[in-house]
């Protein structure tokens, strides 16, 4: 019986030839790699340039005072590009620029927050205070005694910066202009009460002082 | 020397010129009459420029309250149970609410007589009348003559008040009334337009300042 060599077997055996066949399957793969890499490469920096553009478009905007976004939605947009870690002078000085306002916005909301907490504590502190005047009128002008009307009229004064502090009485408004009474003293005023028995007259305004005590009292006739 | 034209009149008698004479009187006097009926007219008009309705009403009610003020001053100084250093005060207040110079009259039923006295030296009379109790009663507070602005701005009116005055001494059977009489009194009144300074601005208020008080009528 004869045997047939097949051909695959043949190269088997020299090594050559298998050396030769891997040359030249090397040597056909290799330029096909590297320009995939290029390709890649290209892509990537395709990709860097866009998101650097898009992140300059982006911070830009967040440096705009027409920008309608929150605070907290800015600062979440301004970390998205940092995260992105862009190495380019323009944006890492717009990211800076993006920051200090950033920061600046967060310090006046800070402060406008304070200020509204305070003003809403004044306005509590000053509702307390209109309902211990209004009580406190009407026990001078109840009082069963002159000496229980002295005594809550010492009391009452100490809500004041001063006895001395002005009184103003609007006795009519027309067209926003004011008509007052001859001005008193809260003192006079809480001394007229008790010497009357009765309060004529019903709380219109009041200025606080720096320690929250009453510097200046408006009221107007019933 | 031009004849002035009631001279025309009455030196004009003629008879052809009479019919126009009398014209001519009847139409000087329509002019001095019109004159005369608008002087009145135009200074209310003048008074009205500066008060609306509105804002004289408040000024009606600002001076009414304060003879109302006088009558509760007058009698807590009477009032024999008050502390002396309370009618001090009181007699101070009371002197704020008139115009310098101003004079109460007291009357009484035993005599014709009616005397004025400054408000101080009636209001210390007041604090020592020989009552062991004194009760003083204010009533029928009005205008008789309402607040009109004069030419120099102020606003003058006259407010009346019928003052029941009781006095009372401890007797054996308890408070005796010893004398009892009713007066009317009417009470000038001036407003005035002021300003002031108050925390750096200027208010605009209206002053009222009560007058002499003068007696009209007592009886019993």
């Amino acid at each position: 019986m004869i045997r047939k060599r097949l051909p695959i077997l043949t190269i088997q055996r020299r090594p050559a030839v298998w050396l030769l066949l891997m040359a030249l399957i090397l040597g056909a793969g290799m330029p096909s790699c590297k320009s995939k890499q290029k390709a890649a490469e290209r892509e990537r920096q395709e990709m860097l340039a866009k998101q650097t553009a898009q992140a300059k478009e982006d911070l830009i905007g967040l440096l705009s005072d027409a920008n309608t976004m929150s605070l907290e939605e800015k600062e979440k947009a301004l970390q998205q590009i940092k995260d992105l870690g862009l190495d380019d002078p323009e944006v890492r000085d717009l990211i800076a620029k993006v920051e200090n306002k950033l920061a600046e916005e967060r310090a006046e909301m800070e402060r406008a927050a304070a200020e509204q907490a305070a003003e809403q504590r004044d306005a509590v502190a000053k509702q307390a205070k209109q309902r211990a005047l209004n009580s406190a009128f009407a026990s001078i002008a109840n009082a069963s005694t002159p000496a229980a009307a002295n005594l809550k009229i010492d009391e009452t004064l100490r809500l004041f910066s001063s006895p001395d502090a002005p009184v103003l009485i609007i006795i009519a408004e027309v067209d926003g202009k004011k008509d007052y009474d001859r001005p008193t003293t809260i003192r006079k005023y809480l001394e007229h009460v008790k010497d009357t028995g009765s309060v004529e007259e019903n709380l219109a305004h009041m200025r606080m002082d720096d320690n929250g005590n009453i510097a200046e009292l408006e009221l107007r006739k019933r | 020397m031009n004849p002035t034209p009631f001279s025309t009149h009455r030196s004009a008698p003629a008879a052809p010129e009479g019919p126009r004479s009398a014209q001519r009187f009847i139409g000087f006097l329509g002019l001095f009459l019109m004159a005369f009926l608008a002087l009145p007219a135009g200074l209310a008009a003048q008074s009205g420029e500066d008060v609306g309705p509105e804002r004289k009403r408040a000024i009606d009610s600002l001076a009414l309250e304060k003879v109302r003020d006088l009558s509760k001053y007058i009698a807590i100084v009477g009032n024999k149970e008050t502390p002396v250093s309370e009618a001090d005060r009181v007699i101070a207040r009371t002197l704020e609410l008139f115009a310098p110079g101003s004079e109460m009259g007291v009357s009484s039923i035993n005599s014709p007589d009616i005397q004025y006295y400054p408000v101080r030296r009636y209001l210390e009379r007041l604090m020592q009348l020989n009552y062991d109790r004194v009760e003083i009663d204010w009533y029928d507070i009005q205008y008789i003559s309402d607040l009109e602005r004069q030419p120099d701005g102020k606003y003058v009116g006259v407010i009346t008040i019928y003052q029941r005055f009781s006095g009372y001494k401890q007797g054996f059977e308890g408070s005796q009334l010893q004398y009892k009489d009713t007066t009317k009194k009417d009470i000038t009144v001036y407003v005035e337009r002021k300003e002031t300074q108050i925390g750096g601005r200027t208010i605009g208020f209206w002053d009222v300042l009560l007058g002499d008080v003068r007696v009209t009528e007592t009886r019993r």
